[in-house]
C-alpha cells in the first residue's frame, strides 16, 4: 500500500526554461534506465523473492524510485514551463508539441514510449535479480553522467548529481543484499 | 506569493533533510538489521521531524492523504510540488 | 595413445584450487559487493540531502576525468 507524500524528496529548480534539454532528461522518466524502469524493476521482482530482508530492500528502493520519477517529472515540467506554441514553433522539436502539446509522457529521449520490455524479474532466482539490479543502477548512474555532460543548467545540476549518487548507493544496497544471500548458501555445491 | 514560498521552501528543506537521513538509515538497515544504533538515530530523525511536519500543515495544508485537514478540503490546494520552486539545493 | 583420466570430484566441490584463488569471502564467477561495516560514519542530514548520501564514505562525486580515461576528451 502506498502513502503519497506532497513534496519532492530533494527541491528541483532550473535556471531557466530549456526544452532542449527537457528532450534529454525526458530518458529518466520513460527510458531504459529511467527512475519508471526502476520503480517497477523493482516492486516487481519483490513478489517472488526469498527472505524479507530482500522484500523490504526492493520495496524500498522501488518507492524511492517513485520518486525521483516524479523529480524527474517536475524538472522536465519546469523546463517547459510557460512555454506557449509561439515558442514550440521556434523549435525543431514542434513535433513533440504537435502530438500531445506540452504533456510530460513516458518515453525516451528519442520518443520511443516505455516498455516492460526494460524490466525483467526471474520468480526462482534471486541472484539473477540481484544481477539485473546492480546493472540497472549501474546504468541509471551513466545516463546521469551523460545528463550531466550535456547540461549547462546550475540548479538543474545539482538535482542530477544528488539522483546520481542516489544510484551509487543503491548499487552499495544490492551488492550487500547479494552478499548476505551467497552467505547462507555458500555450504552448498551447486552453482548459482 | 513568492515571498512567501521563502518561508515554506524553507520548512520543507528541514524536512526533506531529516526525511532523506531516515531514509538512508532505512535502507542500510535493511541489509544492516542488527545495527542498533543506527536504528535508534533513525527513530530519532522521525521523531524529530515530526513538530516540522505539524508547523507545514498548520499553514500550508496536509502533506499526506491521510492528514488531518480543514475546511475547505485543503488537500487540493496548488502548488504542487512540480510548481513549487525553491531554488534548488544550495 | 594415451588417455589421462582426472578425477572430477575437485571441480564438484570446488577443492583446492578454489582456495588459492580467492580469500575466503570470495569465489569465482561471483559478482562481490563489499558489505558496508558496521557503525559506519555518518554526516549531518542537510549536508546528506544535498550529496544524495549520509554516509561520506559512500560519498562519490561525478568526475569527468573517468570516461575520458578510455575515450580522451576532443575526440582524443
Amino acid at each position: 500500500m502506498w502513502i503519497y507524500e506532497k513534496r519532492l524528496q530533494q527541491p528541483v529548480d532550473v535556471d531557466g526554461a530549456n526544452p532542449k534539454l527537457a528532450e534529454y532528461v525526458i530518458t529518466q522518466f520513460g527510458g531504459p534506465d529511467g527512475e519508471l524502469s526502476a520503480a517497477i524493476r523493482y516492486l516487481t521482482q519483490r513478489y517472488t523473492m526469498p527472505r524479507g530482508y530482500l522484500k523490504a530492500l526492493l520495496t524500498d528502493i522501488g518507492t524511492e524510485e517513485l520518486a525521483h520519477w516524479e523529480m524527474i517529472a517536475s524538472m522536465v515540467y519546469m523546463l517547459t514551463d510557460e512555454m506557449d506554441a509561439d515558442a514550440w514553433k521556434q523549435l525543431e522539436m514542434a513535433r513533440k508539441y504537435a502530438g500531445r502539446g506540452p504533456a510530460i509522457f513516458p518515453v525516451d529521449s528519442e520518443g520511443n514510449p516505455w516498455t516492460a520490455a526494460y524490466i525483467q524479474a526471474h520468480g526462482r532466482d534471486p541472484i539473477a535479480n540481484l544481477h539485473e539490479d546492480l546493472a540497472a543502477e549501474s546504468k541509471a548512474r551513466a545516463t546521469y553522467e551523460n545528463l550531466l555532460e550535456l547540461s549547462d543548467d546550475h540548479k538543474l545540476n545539482k538535482s542530477l548529481h544528488f539522483l546520481r549518487e542516489r544510484e551509487v548507493v543503491h548499487f552499495q544496497r544490492f551488492g550487500e543484499a547479494l552478499d548476505l544471500l551467497k552467505d547462507e548458501v555458500k555450504h552448498r555445491t551447486t552453482f548459482y | 506569493m513568492n515571498h512567501d514560498w521563502r518561508e515554506r521552501c524553507r520548512l520543507l528543506a528541514d524536512i526533506s533533510a531529516l526525511d532523506f537521513a531516515a531514509l538512508e538509515l532505512t535502507l542500510y538497515l535493511d541489509t544492516h538489521p542488527d545495527d542498533r544504533g543506527a536504528l535508534r538515530q533513525r527513530n530519532e530523525y522521525l521523531q524529530r521531524i515530526k513538530p516540522l511536519v505539524r508547523k507545514y500543515e498548520e499553514h500550508y495544508g496536509p502533506l499526506t492523504m491521510v492528514s488531518k485537514a480543514d475546511y475547505p478540503w485543503q488537500w487540493i490546494d496548488e502548488p504542487w510540488p512540480w510548481e513549487l520552486r525553491c531554488g534548488g539545493e544550495d | 595413445m594415451i588417455i589421462l583420466v582426472t578425477s572430477r570430484s575437485d571441480e564438484m566441490s570446488g577443492g583446492d584450487e578454489l582456495e588459492l584463488c580467492c580469500p575466503p569471502w570470495m569465489q569465482l564467477a561471483r559478482a562481490f559487493v563489499p558489505y558496508q561495516p558496521l557503525r559506519p560514519r555518518k554526516m549531518d542530514a542537510k549536508s546528506a540531502l544535498r550529496k544524495g548520501t549520509l554516509f561520506p564514505h559512500l560519498y562519490r562525486p561525478y568526475e569527468q576525468a573517468f570516461r575520458h580515461y578510455f575515450w580522451g576528451r576532443d575526440g582524443a
